[in-house]
């Protein structure tokens, strides 16, 4: 079998089939503009060989209202950010800070450092940007070394890109760390099927 | 059978194209095991190399190369046994360093590799720089007084031609000032050929009998001692032609040869190749030009005093101080340049060796400034009056100059041999010692390299040859000010001419923005292409690119 190893991936980089991709990534590609929705950063394997003990990401500009989903394995910590001016917030309160980034340390044992992989679920409100791609920056810090998943493209990409695949996949084989990214789409129906509470238009 | 060949064949352009289009490696496949090990000294020549890796690969290729990237030991076809992958050699190979290299396509798609170094018979050929830290040449005593011959003729010479050139003075003072200086020429000379056996000899931590070694000599000319002791060969020659009696002036050849002479200092050493080397060597050649007229001078104003009236002695000097007064404030100024450069911090004057020589040659050249004064202020009048008591305080005081330039000149050359603390690294001993060997062979890679987003990275590669090398990289923000407070730094190596892919390595902060990283991949000759990853936070990247040639 191991010998088809090169003609697998010929003919799947010719054919357009999905090459999976091993790095730091979002488990979902796309998100609705605007929503809360549930996000998942997925750490596929650790830094050379070594297990991961530590794994940080950078919540990117425009997301709010940030949650870490509970963790009995690791312990969460969260760092904050002063927003540039007060955001009004869900109940009608004036935001003066947001999170800037989640930490997930001192796991009961470590992730392996290949052959397993494992989610870090978050929550947060996706910025109303339909058509643009947010980044999520992450590190994995291992018992031997780290991991920065931090490489931006070399160019804007947006959904109306010409030939964003393309792109997109340069991007990630371009560089050993590319970012984790995520495409917001413009929602095709609400979030919600009743009416959602809120400060006062 | 011909089916089969085609799907091969297929399979392998496919690898290549997948391959060529994706410059980096991912560091998926891992390699668990490998025989022989990085850097392992194998007793004998093995007749098969294995890499293991946590998952079943897909070779690009497996080399043995030699240290000159070529491949060796006759290899055979590539099996792969389970994660196993496997190269025979039919050849023995010679006692020696090698390098192994690799390219592998993981389960997950993605090519990686690495390269490594490994020995049979003898101790890797690398530069064991931390062997050498702690010990100190028994030539480097050797090197520091020849330095000191070195200076104390080249600036006789080339400032006895100035100041037969700015004075104009006649008769016997300027046949004795002629003759003297051809014979210091000759010493010179002799010295700057010395220069060059001695440094070999301290670069190569040669024994006593160093000198009769062809590669004390090949290192030593491999080195910037070469260039300058032509240049300064050159200059001896012409001042010996320029100073050969008669009534001929060779106003030109004099010129030539002592412009030579002080260019031949401007080719080495820490302060004239500081950088900005377009800057820092004109400051310390008019430092030296000065300082030449300076002590071209003592031997003639000694001699006037007997020789001439009192009043004509007072006279030369009276003309002597027009040019004096400006050289002194020429030397201070490139002096006191100089020393920032070299110190980093006024502070550094007074807690590491090199402050400790230089301050010494600062007081003593302000003590030799302070006589000469007395000189220019209180005696000279006194010879143009014809005042005779004055004639033998002045031939005392000019004597007491005269032997604490001796002590200058000293200082000077133990400078030269001295660490600067702007190449020592807080890594300590290792580090001064590395700096050392890389200012003393003239392999250093000096750049400053600059980004899109405007972030600068200066990078000094020592000794920038085949074999162990010292990076040291300082970043620097849009406005120009030193990153203190980066996060990491990641330097990745590749050879594209072997196929040896991109090795990473995780630099040290030393201190001050300095980060530092010793690469021992470096054992191939080629055009090695550089990658330094700046992490400014944990999630804001700035790269830079550079190539260097070792070899």
């Amino acid at each position: 079998m191991k010998k088809y190893i090169p003609l697998i991936v010929g003919a799947a980089l010719i054919s357009g089939v999905p090459v999976a991709q091993a790095h730091n990534t979002m488990t979902a590609y796309y998100a609705p503009a605007g929503f809360m929705q549930d996000l998942e950063l997925r750490v596929t394997h650790g830094c050379k060989g070594s297990p991961v003990k530590e794994v940080r990401l950078k919540i990117p500009d425009g997301m709010m209202r940030v949650s870490a989903e509970h963790n009995r394995d690791w312990t969460i910590e969260m760092k904050m950010r002063k927003l540039p001016k007060p955001v009004p917030g869900e109940g009608g309160n004036m935001l003066t800070e947001t999170v800037d980034e989640i930490i997930w340390k001192n796991p009961r044992s470590n992730l392996p450092g290949s052959g397993r992989f494992e989610g870090f679920r978050f929550r947060g409100m996706i910025p109303e940007t339909a058509g643009k791609i947010i980044f999520f920056r992450s590190v994995n810090v291992c018992e031997s070394g780290e991991e920065r998943y931090v490489d931006l493209p070399s160019e804007t990409l947006e959904a109306k890109t010409p030939g964003l695949p393309e792109k997109l996949l340069k991007f990630m084989t371009a560089t050993a760390t590319p970012s984790a990214f995520m495409i917001i789409e413009k929602p095709t129906r609400p979030q919600y099927p009743f009416a959602t509470p809120g400060p006062k238009k | 059978m011909c089916g089969r060949m085609t799907r091969y064949l297929l399979g392998l352009l496919l690898v290549c194209t997948f391959a060529t289009s994706s410059p980096q490696g991912f560091a998926h496949a891992v390699l668990l095991d490998s025989s022989p090990k990085p850097g392992e000294m194998l007793m004998q020549s093995p007749s098969e190399v294995v890499a293991n890796f946590n998952e079943g690969v897909g070779p690009i290729f497996f080399k043995v190369l030699d240290v000159k990237g070529q491949p060796v030991g006759d290899p055979g076809e590539i099996r792969l046994d389970g994660t196993k992958m496997i190269l025979p050699l039919r050849a023995t190979l010679p006692n020696g360093t090698y390098v192994l290299t690799y390219r592998v396509i993981s389960a997950d798609t993605h090519p990686v590799g690495a390269t490594f170094g490994f020995s049979i018979g003898e101790p890797m050929k690398t530069i064991d720089a931390t062997a050498d830290a702690g010990s100190r040449s028994i030539w480097s005593l050797a090197v520091a007084v020849n330095r000191w011959v070195l200076y104390a003729g080249m600036l006789w010479v080339a400032g006895t031609a100035l100041f037969l050139l700015l004075l104009g003075i006649e008769g016997s003072l300027r046949e004795d000032a002629r003759q003297k200086a051809r014979w210091a020429s000759v010493l010179t000379a002799l010295s700057y050929v010395l220069a060059v056996g001695f440094g070999g000899a301290d670069m190569q931590l040669g024994g006593v009998d160093a000198l009769w070694k062809a590669a004390t000599w090949r290192s030593g000319l491999d080195s910037t001692l070469a260039s300058s002791a032509v240049l300064g060969l050159i200059a001896m020659a012409l001042l010996y032609a320029g100073f050969v009696a008669g009534e001929q002036r060779r106003h030109g050849v004099l010129i030539a040869g002592a412009t030579l002479a002080i260019g031949s200092f401007l080719v080495t050493g820490h302060a004239a190749t500081a950088p900005p080397a377009w800057l820092m060597a004109p400051v310390v050649g008019v430092h030296l030009l000065a300082t030449a007229f300076w002590i071209g001078a003592f031997r003639p104003l000694l001699l006037s005093t007997g020789q001439l009236s009192a009043a004509d002695s007072g006279a030369l000097m009276q003309r002597f101080s027009n040019f004096a007064v400006p050289a002194v404030i020429v030397v201070l100024i490139s002096g006191t340049a100089i020393s920032l450069k070299q110190l980093g911090s006024p502070a550094k004057l007074f807690d590491n060796d090199y402050g400790t020589v230089l301050l010494t040659k600062i007081i003593l050249v302000l003590v030799i400034i302070g006589i000469a004064a007395y000189n220019k202020i209180n005696l000279t009048p006194r010879l143009i009056a014809n005042d005779v008591a004055g004639v033998s305080k002045i031939r005392r005081t000019i004597t007491l100059e005269l032997m604490l330039y001796v002590i200058v000149l000293a200082a000077a050359s133990a400078l030269t041999v001295t660490t600067p603390p702007r190449a020592l690294v807080a890594t300590g001993e290792a580090g001064a010692a590395e700096a050392k060997m890389a200012m003393m062979s003239g392999g250093l890679v000096k750049r400053t390299l600059e980004n899109d987003a405007g972030y600068s990275a200066e990078i000094e590669l020592s000794p920038a040859k085949v074999g162990e090398n010292m990076l040291m990289v300082t970043l620097k923000d849009p406005a120009g000010v030193i990153v203190q407070d980066a996060t990491a730094l990641e330097v990745t190596v590749a050879l594209e001419s072997a196929g040896i892919s991109e090795v990473r390595l995780k630099a040290e902060a030393v201190g001050n923005g300095m980060w530092h990283v010793m690469i021992g991949e470096t054992l191939i000759p080629g055009d090695w292409a550089l990658t330094i990853d700046g992490y400014l936070t944990d999630y804001d990247k700035t790269s830079f690119s550079t190539t260097v040639t070792l070899k």
